[in-house]
């Protein structure tokens, strides 16, 4: 599916938001803003017949309605959001305006998904350690959860839940993730197939002789990133084939969530092995991290610099295929869209941090509040000069006293 | 005492006093932004002043007179390319800054009060306001870096 181009007009929190997709998007803005539902809105005007397909084939039934519809796809109660009259709701895909009511209506469409939408609920997908199938979730879940929990499901049952060991495992992905994966996510821990009575199970296991981990003893940070690495395995189903079927768009929602900044790292150098796949991204995040690989990403474009700086954001080994790898993801366009509380969505792509606009060098708020405390230690530091018994090395003097000694090995951060 | 007098008061520096922002390039002129601009008392350009007295020195670039309320303050800018490569040079500017400041500018130091700005020489700004960098500076008073510097 080719669409270049989404607008959504007065949706839920959304008054407008039009954004142009790059091969990897990222979406941010504060809590209840209409991110997620813009994202859902993308995999419902892409893969309109297999929403429809999958919903039915789990005995769903909306009854051509669409507000029963929306209920059914955005969860119980989301009706609410599409409304007609005065500042009617509106979906334009590539400068056509869909009718709404055709969203609702069962046509004859292509039933193969096109966009894999990993969820920001991801973790409800596993259940005492294996994946809920799409009917174990309630009518407000919406049907993103349920779909990536049974796709979750399926790849256990038919490709992945006869092996024992899923963490490491040699032929998925590459050794760099791997290594990476095992130090800053699974602490030396490898994630297998266990069996409780006869019931299987996902466990944690250190080497072969240890004691399992069940699912509920795992961090949080491992509760969330399970499903995840699932998700990556289903789009990366081995070593030799780059993609998998049809797909061709990847949404993951909050890629950062519950994780420590370092497996944060890792995560996003998978998102750039998906768009060496062929992969187009959409990210929703509040996490600085992601958009500082943007920025990262297009200074070195804007440069003409040499694509293996990028990984040096990632201390990884520059062996070829990760050099590939940042090759490839310098090629790519990537654009960010800050959704504002006042209903509208901005280009805020270059990530200026001297910009005019505030939404753009604040980052969308995501580095504007590291921005007031260093406003703030700067003005302390220079109000409050430490009294020189205190502190030894950092003493700021008062103008017109003794010389200052300021020794920037000794100040926080330097000579590191 | 006003920024001129503190100005003419500092031996090294006695004849460098410009009215308004005369004393700077006109590139690094439209980098401040001032909206009543009378408040605008001074400048001196600490770099060309002392290049020959200290050419080895990490000298600070200008100077301003600001009027705030009824009292004139010194407005310390630094005009250099805003990336993490320069933090090591901007804090050794700084330092040199405040020790001409205590030792040499006594009169210029009773004015300041902590104003001290990188403004960007180039169009990019390479430093994030979360990145450990911005921190190193803000922990030693230093403002920036910014495209301009606006001042009421």
């Amino acid at each position: 599916m080719n669409l270049q181009r989404l607008k959504l007009e007065n949706v839920g929190q959304i008054k407008r938001a039009e954004v142009e997709f790059g091969d990897l998007t990222v979406l941010v803005g504060p809590q209840a803003t209409g991110k997620s539902i813009f994202l859902q809105f993308l995999k419902l005007a892409a893969d309109t017949g297999y929403v429809h397909d999958e919903m039915r084939k789990h005995g769903m039934d909306w009854k051509r309605s669409l507000p029963d519809f929306l209920d059914v796809y955005l969860g119980e109660g989301m009706r609410e959001l599409w409304h007609d009259g005065e500042s009617a709701s509106a979906i334009t895909v590539d400068n056509k305006q869909i009718n709404p009511v055709e969203m609702a209506r069962p046509m004859h469409r292509t039933k193969k998904a096109s966009v894999f939408y990993i969820p920001a609920q991801r973790v409800l997908s596993l259940a005492n350690g294996w994946p809920r199938p799409f009917t174990a979730f309630s009518s407000e879940d919406p049907f993103a959860v349920r779909d990536f929990s049974e796709t979750f499901r399926i790849l256990m049952e038919q490709e992945l839940g006869r092996a024992d060991a899923l963490f490491p495992k040699t032929n998925r992905l590459k050794k760099e993730y791997r290594d990476l994966l095992s130090r800053h996510v699974f602490g030396g821990f490898g994630l297998r197939v266990d069996r409780h009575g006869a019931q299987k199970r996902l466990v944690l296991r250190h080497g072969e002789t240890s004691k399992s981990i069940p699912y509920m003893a795992w961090s949080a940070g491992q509760r969330e990133f399970v499903p995840l690495l699932m998700g990556l395995y289903w789009l990366m189903p081995s070593a030799r084939v780059k993609r998998r079927g049809d797909i061709d768009w990847v949404v993951i929602e909050e890629p950062e969530m519950g994780l420590h900044p370092n497996a944060i790292s890792v995560v996003l150098l998978l998102v750039l092995e998906l768009l060496w796949r062929g992969y187009r991204v959409c990210l929703s995040t509040h996490s600085p991290h992601v958009l500082d690989v943007v920025w990262a990403v297009r200074v070195i474009q804007a440069r003409g610099a040499e694509p293996s700086h990028l990984l040096d954001v990632f201390d990884v080994r520059k062996s070829e295929p990760m050099k590939g790898v940042a090759k490839e993801a310098i090629r790519r366009a990537a654009r960010v869209y800050y959704f504002g509380q006042d209903g509208q969505a901005r280009d805020i792509s270059n990530l200026d941090p001297g910009s005019q606009d505030r939404s753009e060098a604040g980052w969308g708020g995501l580095s504007e509040f590291s921005g007031r405390v260093n406003d703030v230690v700067a003005a302390v530091v220079n109000e409050n000069p430490c009294q020189p018994d205190s502190v030894q090395k950092h003493e700021y003097p008062t103008m017109g006293t003794a010389p200052p000694v300021i020794d920037e090995q000794d100040l926080p951060g330097l000579g590191q | 005492m006003t920024f001129r007098e503190a100005v003419e008061a500092t031996p090294s520096v006695r004849n460098h006093y410009r009215a308004g922002l005369q004393a700077l390039p006109t590139h690094d002129a439209a980098r401040i932004q001032c909206a009543v601009t009378r408040r605008l008392t001074g400048s001196i350009n600490l770099d060309a002043a002392l290049r020959q007295q200290q050419p080895n020195a990490n000298r600070w670039d200008f100077g301003i007179g600001y009027l705030r309320m009824t009292a004139e303050r010194a407005i310390w800018v630094e005009v250099h390319p805003a990336s993490s490569t320069s933090i090591v040079t901007m804090l050794a500017k700084l330092r040199w800054l405040r020790a001409w400041l205590a030792t040499e500018a006594q009169e210029l130091g009773k004015l300041t009060q902590g104003d001290f700005h990188w403004i960007s020489s180039d169009a990019t700004i390479a430093i994030t306001p979360n990145s450990r960098q911005a921190k190193q500076l803000a922990v030693v008073g230093l403002r920036g870096p910014a495209r301009r510097l606006a001042l009421p």
